[in-house]
């Protein structure tokens, strides 16, 4: 029965634990078991937490016993990239520097929100080194591995987020997203996963990358998960000065309005090129199943992909350039030197991109006037094998590690919240994932729609079936 | 912006001290890589028509 919670929704879980199915020890051992068991092949976690997920389960059956109210995730174990700050635990970022700060003081927010609702942590998740990476490849911790093929990339930077949902090891993830490290994991490892708009949820008590791009969301395997741990989290924290402003917005009340009364569209020009036909045709499926079949377009998306590029580069080398002065040699060599380029680049073309990003911002206000929800696909193809250097894209062979986000940055650029939806083809292992864009601060949107795809059993996040061997 | 003429190379000599960094012979090729694909970046932002009176997108709040 504990197998079946674990492999279930974190709300079933908390369910079973509120009535004494289940109690929140034997969830948080089972769920430490499996991370014991599977963590060797899939390199997931970086830090497994036991003594302090047993510490929290405990107290979750203490409260029970007292007759006291438990949280909405009472008991369901989550697990959250190791950009998070975790009291006690240095905040390494996928980096070997980090490795040697000070133990963090306190929790992330988020991390303390979570906690707050009930959810116990079960410990910290691989990344791409400092998030810079869409592979889930680390030079310092070794790849975290595509649980449907682990052979195959978990997608970065929150690669071992991906790995961890889709591998059963936990029902909840936390990861960041600056160009699209929630979603391109979503759509290798086939999870859903949510970038809520810039500035919408807490960044504070995590590691930088790209401060005007940087996101911070939850990745689950069913929407109505990813809905409540984002209701979950949202809430004014003066730690990050980017969050804005406005009152928090619960979304999993709304769920089962689905779709009525949203226009939804497929985005067409750059959005339907240059990726391989099952990224087109997943975006078709959903389409059709939302029976949307018109076809806008956003226009100077490759100019917006340009913008969130160079941006990137010079934001991350001012945030590394001591580490690159001082510690060059303790990098992953393929970050390293990307920003080590983004720190010689000249000032105005920084200034021309954050112009631009409001021009471009503009440009999708005046589209969202006439339609509700876009959808892309999230990569242009399925997971590439670790490792591999290029992928084929429109007959041309291209370099897989700056191509993979094709299609997320353009949309992060400017804050647009998304929900990556993971859709299956009959026959092939892999999943691919489908962007469900929303207007600024209509998560809402965008989580109905995938409500409603999921229900219709077009888009699903099972848990991988593993060789026994390390079930 | 005149592409075919941007040596990375020579940006590299120059900005390497004023930078304070050190490469060594691979991270210098890869860093002329990523210099040349940046610059490609550019070209293509650097080609959007903007007008002197926009604005930078707004994130700090005072």
């Amino acid at each position: 029965m504990i197998d079946e919670l674990l492999d279930g929704s974190a709300r079933a879980i908390a369910q079973a634990v509120k009535t004494g199915a289940a109690s929140a020890v034997e969830v948080t051992r089972a769920a430490l078991r499996r991370i014991e068991a599977r963590n060797g092949a899939l390199g997931a976690f970086t830090d497994v937490t036991a003594d302090r997920a047993l510490a929290a389960a405990k107290a979750i059956d203490a409260a029970r016993e007292r007759g006291d109210e438990l949280g909405p995730l009472a008991g369901a174990p989550f697990a959250v990239k190791n950009l998070f700050d975790l009291a006690g635990l240095p905040t390494r970022a996928g980096s070997k520097i980090n490795r040697e700060r000070a133990l963090a003081a306190k929790d992330a927010f988020l991390v303390s929100r979570l906690e707050a609702a009930g959810a116990v942590l079960v410990g910290a998740l691989n990344m791409g080194e400092y998030a810079y990476d869409f592979t889930g490849q680390n030079a310092h911790d070794g790849p975290s591995r595509n649980p449907h093929d682990l052979d195959h990339m978990s997608g970065g930077s929150s690669g071992g987020s991906g790995s961890a949902v889709a591998g059963g090891l936990a029902p909840i993830a936390l990861g960041s997203d600056t160009n699209g490290s929630i979603r391109v994991p979503s759509s290798f490892c086939g999870v859903f996963g949510l970038k809520p708009t810039y500035g919408r949820l807490s960044r504070g008590g995590t590691f930088p990358f790209v401060a005007s791009l940087d996101h911070l969301g939850p990745f689950a395997r069913s929407v109505g998960d990813l809905a409540l741990a984002y209701d979950t989290m949202q809430g004014r924290d003066e730690a990050d000065p980017a969050q804005a402003d406005v009152a928090p917005a619960p979304v999993s009340l709304s769920l089962d309005q689905g779709i009525a009364g949203l226009r939804i569209a497929k985005l067409g020009g750059y959005f339907s090129c240059s990726a391989e036909p099952t990224a087109f045709a997943a975006v078709d499926t959903v389409a059709k199943a939302l029976q949307a079949e018109r076809v806008v377009e956003l226009k100077e998306a490759q100019r917006a992909r340009a913008g969130a590029y160079l941006i990137t580069m010079v934001e991350g080398a001012a945030l590394h350039l001591r580490r690159l002065q001082t510690r060059a040699a303790d990098f992953d060599p393929d970050v390293r030197d990307r920003l080590i380029a983004g720190a010689m680049l000249p000032g105005p073309w920084i200034t021309q991109a954050q112009k631009f990003r409001r021009m471009f911002r503009e440009q999708a206000l005046a589209l969202f006037e006439d339609v509700d929800i876009l959808l892309a696909p999230a990569t242009p193809c399925r997971a590439p094998r670790i490792g591999q250097k290029t992928i084929m894209l429109d007959g041309k062979e291209m370099l897989a590690r700056p191509n993979i986000g094709v299609f997320t940055q353009p949309i992060s650029f400017i804050g647009l919240p998304v929900v990556a939806a993971p859709l299956w083809t009959e026959g092939e292992r892999l999943p691919i994932g489908v962007q469900i864009i929303a207007p600024p601060r209509r998560e809402d949107f965008a989580l109905r729609v995938a409500w409603a795809v999921e229900r219709e059993g077009v888009a699903r996040a099972p848990v991988a079936k593993l060789e026994a061997s390390i079930r | 912006m005149n592409r075919e003429e941007f040596d990375p190379e020579a940006l590299i000599d120059a900005v390497v001290p004023l930078l304070g960094l050190t490469l060594t012979a691979d991270s210098r090729a890869q860093t002329a890589l990523h210099l040349k694909i940046a610059a490609g970046q550019a070209e293509l932002l650097l080609s959007a028509t903007i007008d002197d009176e926009a604005e930078p997108a707004p994130v700090f709040r005072p």
